[in-house]
């Protein structure tokens, strides 16, 4: 019956695409957009028709574009934000290509730039739910340590939440932390965060293009039910070799980007390493002397035309974090690699293929030699992916592929010294292969109405060697079946509607609409409520079904003063099915039956977010307030009844803003305030010989304090020279010194024998110095 | 510890907070040993979290100890809270029922009594100051050493008593299970900041059940200060039905005692 339902609403989606094929006959225009000074490919730019406005294309991730129009004489033009805009005056007689170069508006800070043309994108773009960061915009943003990180920058924008002070993991509209499908050049990244969570993986140097999806994501991406962040890597300067950095109190940066051949391609090459321990050999403790605590990271990447129509891609990511203390050691990191081959069949149907490696491992040692014991824990993946987008017209644009990917998950194994008491515990390898087919057309109906509409179809199949087990009602093993290699363990498999809608009431102003259904076959288990190095993930099994999340939203746009402030108002409503939560008294790691200890319930989450921009003139920045809840239900948790999840936070308030003083000295400051978390505290106590015991009530009843801070921030720039250019960034994190709540521990007093609670707050007036120079 | 490393800045203060008072619940203690002795259980209540008062004594409790299929005995109520079978001897291997009978409420606990598993010595290590020493220059840690029969799930609860006071605190709470360590010659140590020089030292290897583990283990996750950044904290699995916390530990106790030198 279910199943009758999905393959008519297939049938409908392909005669719509089919219908949509038969125009009239045309010729296209195609090409690449690329930045002028260092021939970066420009995404998301437009081009677009001056007579009629409503007809354009924009270019792709690899600043492709193809435009289908009719015989006769046309102007385009070709622009993108923070850049001049081009006109292209164009006798259209036959297809051509056409591959342009824009070159970015006065590079000079605080100049007030006049736009000939109207920016709208956010009105007329058929997508919500949407947040696009330019790295190079979000420089000057004030951030802890002053390492500028992407991530918490997003945190300052509707419907993402932080994990905690200064921490990189976040929550979009209400999801979990494993509910974030974080890609970085394509390769999924199973933990994005350095020094627990301090500091995200990634490095801004490093990165071109930054775009989270909160819902309406585009049926190219699966696997994750909340939210996709696809992260983009530079492609390296194809004009000439050029050097930056920068140095900082705690890490510092540098990368080299070039041409292998110019205009045909580049390299670039980035890392970064922090160094807090080296001011540990100054703590009169020797213990912390001889500790090591630090990270570092490297991007990679190069990418080569082969001809008119061909170009490879290579890129990699290595990272790693290592903590040492006394004969403690913890060390973990992500590995990632990317080839992808871009191929352009004709000037209407381009195609890419990737072949993506992804590695996340960790480690931990107790003890020397003979008595050691380490841990070990690991997922890997190896995937081949397919994409093809075709321009039909200039109304519609489709997209298709699929992709396969083959996980092997290592939960704990423990390797145990010869004295040592314990016994080596291997945990066998887990298998399993995803897979997904999508296809997707963003169809112009007119003017005003644009429809998004496409379909994924997802699949996950456990699959052997392995053993499979099942469990009583208590979480208790009933029986066990080993399965033979390659071996169909459980299969699950499902389609994924997505439909976005728009409808532009004026130039200024649109409504969006968009339903998405998301599958999650993989699920973190987590033990802290923060992102944790130890942290396990985990395969969709004969007990763990996959995750199901249903979103709705429902959206409203509008600009004013001549673009210069954007406006939007949306609302989400989210059904999240087979959440996991974990029995009390949970064993997680070095568990091969750790599915007994898990529990299954469901979700919602609710929310509306208003987010005022200002784009241009000397003062920009935003305001960014959500109003929302998060809520789960268990049977086996709160007597069966919802709950507030931990990341429910009522109200969530950002104001960021930037100011250019003078041309070199640009000021910055934030105001963050959000409800204070969800926490379960008890509601009275007990003894236990002479121990008091809290006893605890209702699920998340309580609240932590409210969070607020202050971040303040100048940059100032240096007489630019011939070849050098520099800059010093001063940052004050938490400028009043709130204390914020980080933890709330109940307990008693060793010395007064009473109970109380205790608060930690972990940042208090963080300030911070940096150093940025270019070489050229 | 490892947010500790990183705190540099971080600052702790105890703060304010109103917290509801759930309506009060009754929490019975019970331990049983192996061998002739004084069989005592205490009944309380739960009060509310910020009220520093010893905890309200239950004194009109009806008990009853039955072992297996035998008839029950009724333990003498001491009106202080406790309920006493003098002299009782414990039997290793045997199941034992506890039922208390409350204002006309009856709550029951179930528990197996395990054979003992001998302690075979204890090792005293010297510690520098650092993190697993404490804060004192010339700290001890101490390790238990005992051979963990194979055939069998095994469960643990470690105890110390220094110079006869027992060291019981939230951070002193020792449960081990066998799950990673079956059949081998376990070393385990023990770490506390109060071992000095010269402290005669009481080590208490007690064999107890699954249900006291579980009670043990949970309730360890919750005390002292080691829930921070933990997920939400929940009452331990009592082995008292009808909502009685507390719990009822039959168990074989093997005994070493060291003059730390």
């Amino acid at each position: 019956m279910y199943r009758k339902h999905q393959v008519w609403i297939l049938s409908i989606i392909i005669s719509f695409v089919l219908t949509q094929l038969a125009g009239a006959q045309n010729f296209t225009i195609s090409g690449t957009l690329k930045d002028a000074t260092n021939g970066e490919d420009l995404i998301g730019a437009s081009v677009i028709l001056k007579e009629k406005p409503a007809i354009g294309a924009f270019t792709n991730s690899y600043g492709f574009f193809s435009l289908t129009l009719p015989k006769g004489e046309h102007i385009l033009i070709l622009k993108y934000l923070g850049y001049n805009v081009m006109e292209i005056p164009i006798d259209l007689d036959k297809d051509i290509i056409l591959n342009k170069e824009l070159t970015p508006e006065s590079l000079l800070i605080g100049e007030v730039v006049i736009q000939a043309q109207k920016d709208n994108k956010n009105i007329s773009k058929n997508e919500m739910s949407i947040v696009k960061l330019d790295p190079k915009e979000i420089e000057s943003v004030p951030v802890i340590f002053g390492e500028k990180d992407v991530i918490k920058t997003l945190q300052m924008t509707p419907g993402v939440k932080s994990a905690g002070d200064g921490n990189a993991g976040f929550y979009v509209r209400g999801g979990a932390i494993d509910q974030n499908l974080i890609l970085l050049d394509e390769a999924p990244v199973y933990n994005a965060s350095h020094l627990l969570g301090f500091f995200s993986v990634f490095n801004s140097d490093a990165l071109k293009d930054v775009t989270l999806y909160k819902g309406s994501m585009p049926a190219e991406f699966g696997g994750r039910g909340s939210s996709v962040l696809d992260i983009k890597m530079k492609d390296g300067n194809n004009k000439k070799f050029n050097a930056s950095g920068g140095i900082g109190l705690i890490s510092s940066r540098l990368t080299l980007e070039g041409p292998l051949q110019k205009d045909e391609g580049s390299f670039i090459v980035s890392a970064r390493r922090t160094y807090a321990d080296l001011f540990l050999v100054f703590s009169s403790d020797t213990i912390a002397k001889d500790a090591s605590l630090y990270f570092y990271d490297l991007n990679a990447k190069a990418n080569y035309k082969l001809g008119k129509n061909d170009r490879i891609f290579l890129s990699g990511y290595f990272g790693r974090d290592v903590l040492g203390i006394s004969s403690f050691g913890l060390n973990w990191g992500n590995t990632t690699a990317t080839m992808r081959w871009n191929h352009l069949f004709n000037d209407k149907l381009f195609s890419n293929t990737s072949f993506l490696y992804s590695n996340y491992d960790y480690q931990f040692k107790i003890g020397d030699s003979d008595n050691q014991f380490k841990v070990k824990a690991k997922i890997k993946d190896w995937t081949a992916k397919q994409d093809y987008t075709y321009f039909p017209n200039s109304n519609n644009t489709i997209k298709f592929g699929a992709s396969v990917i083959y996980h092997t998950f290592l939960p704990t194994s423990l390797e145990a010294g010869e004295n040592s008491s314990f016994s080596n515990s291997e945990t066998p390898n887990k298998y399993a292969l995803e897979g997904g087919a999508y296809i997707q057309n963003d169809w112009t109906v007119n003017e005003k109405i644009g429809i998004q509409y496409g379909v994924r179809y997802s699949l996950f199949n456990y699959i052997g060697e392995g053993t499979a087990y099942t469990f009583d009602s208590d979480g208790n093993t009933l029986s066990s079946k080993n399965y033979t290699s390659g071996e169909s363990i459980k299969y699950y498999g499902g389609f994924e509607p997505r439909i976005n809608l728009k409808y532009e009431i004026n130039e200024i102003s649109s409504i969006k609409a968009g339903y998405t259904r998301n599958l999650q076959y993989m699920h973190l288990l987590s033990n802290s409520t923060t992102s944790s190095p130890t942290d396990l993930w985990v395969p969709s099994s004969n007990n763990v079904k996959p995750q199901i999340v249903d979103q709705i939203s429902l959206g409203y746009f509008r600009n004013f003063k001549d673009n210069t402030y954007e406006f939007s108002f949306e609302t989400y409503y989210k059904d999240l099915q087979n959440q996991i939560d974990y029995r009390n008294g949970a064993d997680l790691i070095f568990n091969e039956e750790y599915e007994g200890a898990l529990t299954y319930g469901r979700g919602k989450a609710y929310g509306a977010e208003v987010y005022l921009k200002k784009r241009k003139g000397r003062l920009t920045g935003w305001v960014s307030y959500t109003l929302s809840r998060s809520l789960r239900k268990f049977e086996d948790i709160n007597n069966g009844d919802y709950y507030p999840a931990r990341q429910d936070r009522i109200h969530d308030l950002a104001i960021v803003g930037l100011y250019s003083l003078t041309e070199r000295i640009k000021l910055s400051a934030n105001w963050i305030f959000y409800t204070g978390n969800a926490a379960t505290f008890p509601s009275g106590k007990y003894e236990i010989g002479n121990i008091q015991v809290p006893y605890y009530t209702e699920r998340n009843g309580y609240r932590f304090p409210n969070y607020h801070r202050m971040d303040l921030g100048v940059t100032i720039y240096n007489k630019p020279r011939k070849n050098y250019e520099s800059s010093w960034n001063f940052s004050l994190y938490n400028a009043y010194g709130r204390e914020n709540a980080f933890t709330i521990a109940f307990e008693e007093n060793k010395d007064t024998g009473k109970t109380e609670a205790v608060q930690t707050a972990l940042f208090k007036y963080i300030p911070s110095v940096s150093y940025n120079f270019k070489f050229k | 510890m490892l947010l500790g490393a990183l705190t540099f800045s971080s600052c702790q203060k105890v703060i304010d907070l109103d917290l509801n008072s759930a309506a009060p619940k009754y929490v019975i203690e019970a331990e049983l040993q192996e061998g002739a002795h004084n069989f005592r259980v205490r009944v309380t209540q739960t009060s509310s979290y910020f009220n520093n008062d010893a905890p309200t004594k239950i004194t009109n409790a009806i008990i009853t100890l039955q072992k297996g299929n035998e008839s029950p005995i009724q333990l003498v109520n001491n009106n202080d809270g406790f309920y006493i079978a003098a002299n009782y001897i414990g039997v290793s291997n045997s199941d034992y029922q506890l039922n208390v009978t409350i204002d006309g409420e009856s709550f029951q606990a179930k528990s197996f009594m395990p054979p003992a598993v001998l302690l075979d010595s204890i090792e005293i290590e010297k510690l520098g100051k650092g993190p697993f020493g404490g804060n004192e220059e010339d700290g001890y840690r101490l390790f238990c050493i005992f051979k963990d029969p194979g055939m069998v799930t095994n469960f643990y609860k470690v105890n110390t008593l220094i110079n006869g006071m027992p060291n019981e605190n939230a951070d002193n709470l020792i449960v081990l299970d066998d799950r990673l360590t079956n059949g081998n010659r376990v070393r385990f140590p023990i770490f506390s900041d109060r071992f000095k020089l010269n402290d005669v030292v009481e080590v208490q290897l007690e064999s107890i059940d699954e249900s006291t583990y579980k009670f043990f283990n949970t309730l360890g996750t919750i005390i002292g200060g080691s829930s921070n950044g933990n997920a939400a904290p929940a009452n331990p699995d009592s082995n008292w039905s009808n909502g009685a916390l507390g719990y009822f530990n039959a168990t074989s106790v093997s005994t070493k005692t060291v003059l730390i030198k």
